[in-house]
């Protein structure tokens, strides 16, 4: 043990380990002081995985919900490094609340301990405000929105403006803000927590108070310190298996109509926003927490007694009941406000759309993001992207899916259209609302098989026809055009009375009903929205001007490539629907 | 008291850096605000229609060509074209359009068909944008305002 004995003489070491296994623990150890230490394990577990965290994040807006991706699903342990991350923040809330809370009750804000005691009140926001900046840096819809409405509020107080350009660099949530909750995050919040604990346990060292029922640190309170912090720290990790590592929302996308909602530890305030009148709402909630947290930095004038004054309990029962009062308002409105949303189709509807962008970014992301970013990413998935040129641009006539207003359309439902069925219910009836009723070609076409009210000696076609040459033109689609099959007869010979069969037909010259070769194919979409009037499809007549709310011409609004994707979705999603009853 | 102030002075020399360059504001951008949106033959009479603002976005050192700033409702009236902002003036959540106007998802702050608040905490109407029509075209003189104040003060 020479070595040791050097040790110890150069810099006193065995000094500092008596020092911390005789510190005095008034009235001995109990499981009460234990919290602590749990709050001490956690934080440190904030570092260590923070750290590991740091290794790979990129505080950028065009890279942050990339990096987080990369940390979730490529990094090795990164899904486990992160979980912890979150799982261990949200423990810290849960501890930090405790504690403060059983400070109280042992009335551990008395004189001379104020200034310790108001160290512990300040851990309270500055959780927070870990919470708030750390919930920012994946840049995900989730974060980037409750951010949005929190730096809003915030805007709304005196000088809250400077303090949101201040926190943001320039008011907006870009990387300039991005970089700058970063350095509170990872460098001055820590820090200041630090400081803070430095000092606290200087002022505790100071005024431990060493009677005659004080206890030894080691080993009764160490005991209790560790099976606590073993059991929390365990529960992080069984949370952690449990929910597979924190969410990552669709990434960030400023122009989108996300639901807002603060994290879980803030919910009550929203809702308490959402009941306050709407005179008293800024005022009502951005002063209540704080009001709050005053009223306990003032206990120890409240309370003036030492604390080594043992007499009656009944101070700390009435703050004990106050403190509850103050815990059941908050649960109330916290579960309230879940309760709502929980309740709230819409908020769920808007939830499960978001849920599946983000599905899809998290898929996407898989096989690299652009250097534009994750948002530039979905925009040119052609699924997404394919969807919102539809909704964009067909949507206002056509109904597909959920896409288009069922109230409002003016063309026909293209669920299922050019399959067998479609085409089966086109020959009977083409002038159904969901096919031909609300467009200017009603009355175009007749019915296969019901006669007009003028033509009594009318001859349906018999089903077995019908059903062959809807069989047969619903093979059209996918290239099987000039097969041999009972239909083809009854298409190029009957039907090109008014339809054209590869260029020919329309013996009345009627100049409107379209070509069926390839009809439903990808060329056929195509050529139908570059310009529905080249022959290829329809003709000259179908967009004569007296035909009002005809189907227009694409080419000129979109780009080749564009409608080559509008085709290919549209053409793929009418293949994978069926028609609408 | 020369101690005193050489060590307030080494002080301030030290904090300075802190202090000066993060607290100091950055140039917001601004510029012609006239963006172009969609064709006014394509906007049928009566409809509401959610167009997004498509322009350059500067972003610190960055400065990204045609990607999405915003979004607007767009109303056709004969030839002239309504535009809101689809910014929830209460605290800047986008807002959705219901049968009978629209509706913060966030807050449930409501509006009547023309942005005019109705219900929930919003402190104004919804912020109506100036439209014009070029070439065919609508263009809109998109611009953002403060969110949760009663008067309309633009950002930037």
């Amino acid at each position: 043990m020479r070595l040791f004995d050097w040790l110890d003489d150069r810099t006193g070491h065995r000094t500092w380990i008596r020092r911390w296994r005789d510190y005095p623990i008034d009235g001995g150890p109990a499981w009460t002081r234990a919290v602590g230490a749990s709050i001490l394990a956690c934080l440190f577990l904030e570092l260590t995985s923070g750290i590991a965290l740091m290794t790979a994040y990129s505080p950028d807006a065009r890279n942050a919900w990339g990096s987080v991706h990369f940390i979730q699903h490529a990094m090795p342990y990164g899904w486990l490094v992160r979980g912890m991350h979150h799982a261990a923040a949200d423990a810290l809330v849960v501890l930090l609340t405790l504690w403060v809370l059983l400070l109280v009750v042992r009335g551990g804000y008395r004189r001379p301990r104020e200034v310790a005691f108001w160290i512990a009140l300040a851990y309270l926001p500055l959780v927070f405000a870990f919470n708030i900046t750390g919930g920012l840096l994946p840049f995900d819809q989730l974060g980037y929105w409750a951010r949005s409405v929190e730096l809003n509020i915030a805007a709304m107080g005196p000088g809250g403006g400077n303090l949101v350009k201040l926190a943001t660099g320039t008011g907006e949530l870009g990387t300039l803000a991005l970089t700058r909750f970063y350095v509170l995050h990872v460098f001055v919040l820590p820090v200041v927590v630090f400081l803070l604990w430095i000092i606290r346990r200087s002022i505790e060292k100071k005024h431990a108070y060493a009677g005659g029922n004080a206890r030894r640190y080691f080993p009764g309170q160490f005991a209790r310190d560790l099976a606590l912090a073993t059991i929390v720290i365990a529960s992080v990790m069984l949370e952690v298996k449990r929910t597979h590592g924190a969410p990552l929302g669709a990434p960030a996308d400023p122009a989108s109509d996300y639901p807002a909602r603060p994290e879980w530890f803030l919910m009550w305030m929203f809702e308490l926003r959402h009941r306050m009148p709407k005179a008293l709402e800024f005022w009502g909630t951005a002063l209540i927490p704080p009001m709050l947290g005053f009223l306990l930095a003032l206990l120890p004038w409240i309370d003036r007694r030492e604390a080594t004054d043992q007499t009656g309990p009944a101070f700390r029962l009435r703050a004990l009941v106050v403190l509850f009062g103050v815990f059941g308002i908050a649960g109330g409105l916290e579960y309230s406000g879940l309760h709502r949303d929980a309740m709230d189709p819409e908020f769920h509807k808007a939830l499960a759309k978001w849920n599946v962008r983000a599905q899809k970014a998290d898929q996407l992301a898989l096989s690299g993001i652009p250097p534009e970013g994750p948002i530039a990413m979905l925009e040119h998935d052609p699924e997404l992207r394919g969807e919102a040129l539809f909704t964009q641009h067909c949507a206002t006539c056509h109904l597909l899916g959920d896409l288009g207003d069922p109230k409002k359309f003016t063309a026909p439902a293209l669920d299922g259209w050019a399959s067998e069925a479609w085409i089966m219910a086109m020959m009977h009836d083409p002038d159904a609302d969901l096919r031909f009723g609300k467009t200017p070609y009603k009355e175009q076409m007749p019915s296969m098989d019901v006669a007009p009210k003028d033509k009594p000696d009318f001859e349906p076609m018999s089903k077995e026809d019908m059903q062959a040459a809807a069989s047969f033109l619903a093979m059209q689609a996918d290239g099987a055009n000039d097969k041999d099959h009972p239909g083809k007869t009854i298409v190029t010979e009957r039907c090109t009375t008014c339809h054209l069969w590869k260029g020919e037909g329309d013996d009345g010259g009627q100049n409107l009903a379209p070509e069926f070769y390839g009809y439903g194919s990808f060329e056929w979409v195509r050529a139908q929205i570059a310009n529905p009037a080249t022959k290829a499809t329809y003709r000259e007549g179908a967009l004569a001007p007296e035909l009002k709310g005809h189907m227009p011409r694409f080419d000129d609004d979109l780009s080749p490539a564009d409608i080559d994707l509008l085709a290919r979705w549209v053409k793929a999603r009418t293949k994978a629907s069926k028609p609408r009853q | 008291m020369i101690l005193g102030a050489g060590a307030a002075t080494l002080g301030a020399a030290t904090v300075a850096p802190l202090v000066i360059a993060p607290a100091s504001p950055m140039i917001a951008s601004g510029g012609s605000h006239w963006v172009r949106t969609m064709k006014l033959e394509d906007l049928k009479e009566g409809e509401r229609k959610r167009v997004a603002i498509i322009s350059d976005l500067h972003d610190a050192w960055t400065v990204a060509k045609n990607v999405t700033l915003g979004a607007v409702w767009l109303e056709r009236r004969g030839d002239d074209v309504r535009c809101l902002s689809v910014t929830c003036p209460h605290l800047g959540c986008a807002v959705s359009a219901t049968p009978d106007g629209f509706n913060c998802p966030c807050h449930d702050s409501d509006f009547g068909l023309n942005g005019e608040r109705k219900g929930g905490p919003s402190p104004r109407d919804m912020d109506s944008l100036k439209t014009r029509i070029t070439d065919g075209w609508i263009e809109v003189d998109f611009r953002r305002y403060r969110v949760g104040v009663p008067e309309r003060v633009e950002i930037g």
